[in-house]
């Protein structure tokens, strides 16, 4: 539970155990890719890229370049962002148990995306849409949290549960309405959470947001440290408690938002794999917020590897994330060590 | 002088707390701030440290008016050793004390090489080296006071407010922080500390600020302040205060 001795060895050791499972994941699928037939690959990407030749794929790569690498890597960022979220909302709350959800990001972004489905607006105008909601759905949980009495953190999580169920009656109210030949299985397999589908152009549409986010919380990540010990300590050390909270909160809304518009709701993610991490590298961000980062690619990954392989057809992601999350939830909140 | 306290006035929304104090504390001395329960001891504590920003009068440290300070500035002149509350986050005792170094540090910056050694060097100081790598959750509460203590003196501010500084000590515990701290006055630091013991006030401290009702109820050396009508005053128990052979002065409790 605390920091080991060398914990930049448990970084570089998760980082290798990361991409050697990259490296595998793109030879894992329905359609047998050989390590020879697509050698070539990487000489002519660098050659369409500096050159402005016209790429000529052959089958295999076809299905390496233009199918897996996107889901690859819409997984490793998936992944990463909202387990990065999920930790950054822990310290920021005081409360190992908060998560994307907790802000009501989550369910801002599902009304968002059913809205946008329900107009049959474009992928873009999607993913928009999810963003825009779910930057809204914090800022109304963030004002009303600062208005409650008493406890400031137990206000914002009152809050979020609040506008969370305001806004999956909202969801549901869409759900109600929409075309149930089209619009409704839509939504409905956009709620359950997928990877699959997933184009390299929305990936690379919402990668600057995630990039700015990660960034943002890797450099503050010292500082989430004295979040966690309260802000009357956190002030007396020196900063501004209120003012970090904001910018973190922000950071992990670009990240849960981003994520969600890509991938649809897969939940737990943020929750278990930053618990997981601070139980292997401890509760200090200056680790926990790249070890999160890491693990979270790594799982999802995984995961995914696991849903387009383990039946004929494909489960979606975010009902095996649940199938991991729900139970290892129970483990936490019954679990003799009691540290929460 | 290191802390001015002209006129301060705190209120909470339906009570007032503390009402029109006025008082300086002389540099490198120890101040015990003595009064009952829920007098406002805290809340004094709370107000000095920048952390109850909305009262009247004026607080000045080193002459500056802590409302023109931020938070990283007022960092520097004053640190606060609070009382020690579980939390569900576990750093190890390096961890902690480092923290203590974020104020003179820039925004996006983390601590480095040069704050681990001044972290350690601290930590040698108070005899705890051997601690550093231990979850600061698990540690007694000796020793996570005088972690408490390691933090506040990397930060590097030369007041330092102690909430009850040895609430829940062992005895000998207690007699070995009281005797850290009053060092600490000899190397240029100043302390407020608030304690419940009249006897604690009596060994250790140089002068004593005594709170009643909100408002000062006497304040000075301890030698002249430290009496039993005060104590009476204060707590509504009699006692009598004695002075022993080598000079040193006991309270004593007359009836239960």
């Amino acid at each position: 539970m605390i920091t080991p001795r060398k914990p930049k060895l448990v970084l570089l050791g998760f980082s290798l155990l990361l991409l050697l499972l990259i490296f595998f994941s793109f030879f894992l699928g329905r359609y047998p890719i050989e390590l020879e037939q697509v050698a070539d690959l990487p000489n002519k990407l660098i050659a369409s890229w500096f050159n402005q030749v016209n790429l000529n794929l052959t089958p295999d790569e076809t299905v390496l370049y233009n199918i897996r690498f996107p889901r690859i890597l819409a997984a490793l960022v998936v992944g990463a962002s909202l387990s990065a979220a999920g930790a950054a909302y822990q310290g920021v709350f005081q409360n190992p148990m908060a998560s994307p959800d907790v802000l009501g990001a989550s369910a801002g972004a599902a009304f968002g995306a059913a809205l946008a489905i329900l107009w049959r607006f474009s992928n873009q105008g999607i993913l928009l849409s999810a963003f825009f909601f779910s930057l809204l759905t914090v800022f109304l949980v963030w004002t009303i949290g600062q208005r409650t009495k008493g406890s400031r953190v137990l206000g914002l999580i009152l809050a979020g549960i609040m506008i969370s169920s305001l806004f999956s009656a909202g969801t549901s109210f869409i759900k109600l309405v929409a075309d149930p030949l089209d619009q409704l299985p839509a939504i409905t397999y956009w709620l359950i959470g997928s990877l699959s589908g997933v184009k390299r152009s929305q990936v690379l549409f919402v990668l600057p947001f995630m990039v700015l986010g990660a960034i943002i919380l890797i450099a503050l990540r010292w500082r989430l440290n004295l979040l966690t010990l309260g802000d009357e300590q956190a002030q007396s050390l020196g900063l501004n408690p209120q003012r970090l909270r904001l910018i973190a909160i922000i950071s992990s809304t670009l990240l849960t938002a981003s994520s969600i518009a890509i991938s649809g709701m897969i939940g737990w993610v943020g929750l278990v794999i930053p618990h997981l991490s601070r139980r292997i590298i401890g509760s200090d961000y200056r680790y926990l917020m790249p070890l999160s980062m890491i693990f979270g690619g790594t799982f999802l990954l995984a995961v995914d590897n696991i849903s387009r392989n383990l039946l004929s057809i494909e489960i979606p992601i975010g009902i095996l994330t649940a199938f991991v999350g729900a139970p290892f939830f129970i483990f936490l909140i019954t679990a003799k060590e009691g540290n929460l | 002088m290191s802390i001015k306290v002209e006129n301060l006035s705190y209120s909470y929304p339906d009570l007032a707390v503390l009402k029109d104090l006025s008082f300086t504390a002389p540099e490198e001395k120890m101040l015990a701030v003595l009064g009952p329960n829920g007098v406002g001891k805290s809340t004094l504590f709370k107000c000095l440290l920048g952390l109850r920003p909305n009262y009247q009068g004026k607080i000045s440290l080193y002459d500056q008016d802590i409302k023109k300070l931020n938070p990283k500035e007022l960092a520097r002149h004053i640190a606060y050793i609070p009382q020690i509350e579980r939390s569900s986050f576990h750093y190890t005792v390096k961890e902690t004390v480092l923290m203590g170094t974020t104020a003179a540090l820039g925004f996006f910056a983390q601590p480095g090489l040069e704050q681990e050694r001044r972290v350690e060097e601290v930590l040698t100081g108070l005899g705890l080296n051997h601690l550093i790598y231990r979850d600061f959750q698990t540690l007694s509460g000796g020793e996570s006071k005088l972690v408490m203590l390691a933090r506040a003196l990397v930060q590097g501010a030369k007041i330092l407010i102690m909430d009850e500084p040895t609430a829940a000590l062992d005895y000998g515990n207690a007699l070995r922080v009281m005797a850290i701290l009053q060092d600490l006055t000899k190397r240029g630091y100043t302390l407020l500390y608030s304690t419940h013991d009249p006897n604690q006030a009596l060994n250790f401290s140089d002068s004593v600020l005594a709170l009643y009702d909100g408002e000062i109820s006497a304040y000075g050396s301890t030698e002249k302040v430290m009496t039993s009508e005060l104590l009476h005053r204060l707590y509504q128990v009699k006692v009598r205060i004695d002075q022993l052979e080598d000079g040193n002065r006991i309270c004593i409790p007359l009836e239960i």
